[in-house]
């Protein structure tokens, strides 16, 4: 069997700028000249959201490149079960899609894992179908909710012990294990999404799944305060520079205070964590935002 | 833009049901717990349910931990009161289901392997159960007094838009044709066409197996009973959504992404008619004001280390002013803004849960 294209699943709690980073990395991945896809899945459009350009169920261009091509593509779970049910059973649904409706509603919210396996698997999938894809990026739900998607696999195996689609849920933790599939965690470091983030690392290890790079993002280079503080200069009224001064050693806090964050982390989860600066991924940032993911 | 003044909605005597509404990780669970401190204070006797919310927030009201019952939280003098509590939607989507049928057949339906599957994962349970505890509540607020305002923390979503989507979902699950089939019952003049049916169910066993399929009957018939129980509620409540005692407050942090989903969730609210009452900036960037000549003669007369609070001043001037030009979609709307700044410091107490909407630009 042919080595595996890699894929880099990116999840972390919310708002801490997932899907950003999982574009930086495309951007990256796609530097030496290398065709990425970057896909999202449970129609969250936000693919869309940050890069302005639509995002179908085809891959399409989603960065501007110098080199390669990042492309970005929408994972849905009605396409997922018409492909599943043709290639395992034969079943032609793909003359007429709209027929799936109440049958992808049914059978994917009846048991939920169906659902992400389906979802999962339609990705692994993409590389046969596009074999020429030199790397996948798979934006991935959230840290409070990635433990049970790609363990979808584990739930449905039980829940369906012994019928056909244990089978596929079986498959698609294979494809999760193997070594060419590397899940990455954004965090920033604050004591919440830090908390979670060793939760996270946690669960995926507990799945048998390889954690691959943990993403400090929104890193803030730590403020020097004058000891002591100096006098109001003129021009500022004494009420106006303890403001001031206040804030500065309130910022001082909170980026002294990042370094015993990504301490705790480093040590809890054994892994390296890479520092991300902070930088609006707008005009060229999110090049920046790559630059900065060479470890990755 | 006009400006939201955020006391003059708490104090609005109509206001009976206030929903905080946005993406994850803006500070929507803090925030609903400071608004309800905040209408409090004001006078008013407010219960605030929130969504699995950290330990350290019911620690900051003064809590060990939230129960799933209102828990009075102290506070000083001449103030309203407040109630807290936790949604466990894992427990309330039990009774609801279990409600429908007899205590012996309930333990079967708790061994269910479907039963298990759709009240811990299913997309919908959660803004179901919120929507169920909603009603119930403001149900309360009209025969007991206990309340005159509900502050209700949405649940966390990879969209903003689920919470009004999810009820929806779980209903077109109990009036899909296919429960029907399944169920062995009659498919009505709108079902879909017997063809589809019978690819459909063959698909649905190929996936299955035959096994399960019994498994999934018992579960479904019950189901379909407490989902039309659910319904029932869900009529009133959303009618009390889009009433004038009802309110929503949009909240976004100052980064594109929340923006862009802010901004799509206020064009949804206005769409479906819901009482938008305004957005929140959470997490902004508050530089102290001062006026540009006395920082102009500070900076030309400062040393160096006056120099480097000058320094961090500027630097924080320039994050706000990028935060603001982030913000233009959601500002550009006809729709009253408070920007709430970031905490600094700790979150510890009553008065540090206080202090986050005191610097609100209103």
């Amino acid at each position: 069997m042919p080595a595996r294209c890699p894929l880099h699943i990116v999840t972390g709690k919310g708002g801490v700028g997932k899907t950003t980073l999982a574009l930086a990395l495309a951007l990256r991945l796609s530097r030496e000249g290398a065709r990425v896809v970057v896909a999202e899945v449970e129609g969250r459009s936000g693919l869309a959201l940050a890069t302005g350009r639509p995002v179908r169920s085809k891959p399409g261009l989603l960065l501007p490149t110098r080199n390669g091509r990042v492309e970005g593509v929408q994972i849905d779970a009605r396409a997922s079960l018409a492909g599943y049910l043709q290639r395992y059973f034969r079943l032609g649904f793909a003359a007429d899609l709209l027929q799936l409706d109440p049958l992808v509603d049914f059978a994917t919210r009846i048991a939920p894992g169906l659902r992400d396996i389906l979802l999962i698997g339609q990705v692994t999938h993409l590389t046969e179908t596009h074999p020429d894809i030199d790397a996948l990026v798979l934006d991935a739900p959230p840290s409070g909710r990635i433990g049970s998607f790609l363990g979808a696999g584990e739930g449905l195996a039980e829940l369906t012990d012994g019928s056909p689609i244990a089978g596929q849920a079986a498959s698609v933790m294979d494809d999760l294990r193997d070594p060419s599939c590397r899940t990455h965690v954004v965090t920033l470091l604050d004591e919440l999404p830090v908390t979670e983030t060793i939760e996270t690392v946690a669960v995926l290890r507990g799945l048998g799944l390889e954690v691959g790079a943990v993403l400090a993002n929104r890193w803030r280079d730590p403020e020097d305060v004058p000891d002591p503080l100096p006098a109001a200069p003129d021009g500022i009224t004494a009420e106006q520079w303890v403001a001031m001064t206040g804030a500065l050693v309130a910022d001082a806090d909170q980026t002294s205070g990042q370094k015993a964050w990504e301490a705790l982390l480093a040590h809890r989860t054994g892994l390296p964590v890479t520092r991300v600066r902070d930088i609006d991924p707008a005009n060229h940032g999110l090049s920046r935002l790559a630059d900065q993911l060479e470890a990755v | 833009m006009t400006t939201l003044d955020i006391d003059a909605l708490l104090l609005k005597p109509s206001l009976r049901l206030l929903l905080c509404v946005g993406t994850g990780g803006v500070g929507k669970t803090t925030l609903s717990a400071a608004l309800a401190l905040r209408a409090a204070k004001l006078g008013r006797k407010v219960a605030v349910v929130t969504i699995d919310p950290a330990r350290r927030l019911a620690q900051a009201m003064g809590l060990d931990d939230l129960a799933h019952e209102p828990v009075p939280v102290v506070l000083p003098d001449g103030a309203g009161s407040l109630d807290a509590m936790m949604l466990d939607v894992r427990h309330s989507f039990d009774r609801a289901l279990t409600a429908q049928v007899p205590a012996d057949e309930a333990d079967r339906i708790r061994a269910n392997p479907f039963y298990k599957a759709l009240s811990e994962a299913f997309s919908g349970t959660q803004e179901y159960v919120a929507m169920e505890k909603i009603g119930e509540l403001t149900r309360q607020v009209e025969e007991t007094g206990r309340w005159d305002l509900i502050v209700v923390d949405t649940p966390p979503s990879a969209s903003a838009l689920d919470f009004l989507d999810g009820p929806n979902r779980l209903e077109a699950l109990a009036h899909n044709p296919l429960l029907r089939v399944v169920l062995g019952l009659p498919r009505g003049p709108f079902g879909f066409l017997d063809a589809g049916a019978a690819l459909a169910t063959k698909a649905l066993d190929a996936i299955l197996g035959g096994r399960l399929f019994s498994d999934l009957r018992t579960f479904l018939q019950v189901f379909e009973r407490a989902v039309l129980a659910f319904e029932s509620h869900a009529v009133q409540t959303r009618a009390l959504l889009a009433s004038d005692n009802a309110g929503f407050l949009v909240v976004a942090a100052p980064r594109s992404a929340p923006v862009a989903e802010a901004t799509a969730l206020v064009a949804r609210l206005q769409q479906d008619g819901l009482p938008l009452r305004g957005t929140l900036v959470n997490q902004a960037t508050t530089p102290v004001l001062l006026p540009q000549e006395g920082l102009e003669a500070a900076e030309s007369s400062a040393d160096a280390a006056q120099r480097v609070v000058l320094n961090h001043h500027r630097a924080t001037l320039a994050a706000r002013s990028t935060e603001e030009t982030v913000v233009e979609p959601l500002a550009g709307l006809d729709v009253p803004m408070a920007w709430i700044g970031r905490r600094t410091g700790g979150l510890t107490d009553l008065t540090s849960l206080g202090r986050l909407l005191d610097g609100a630009e209103q």
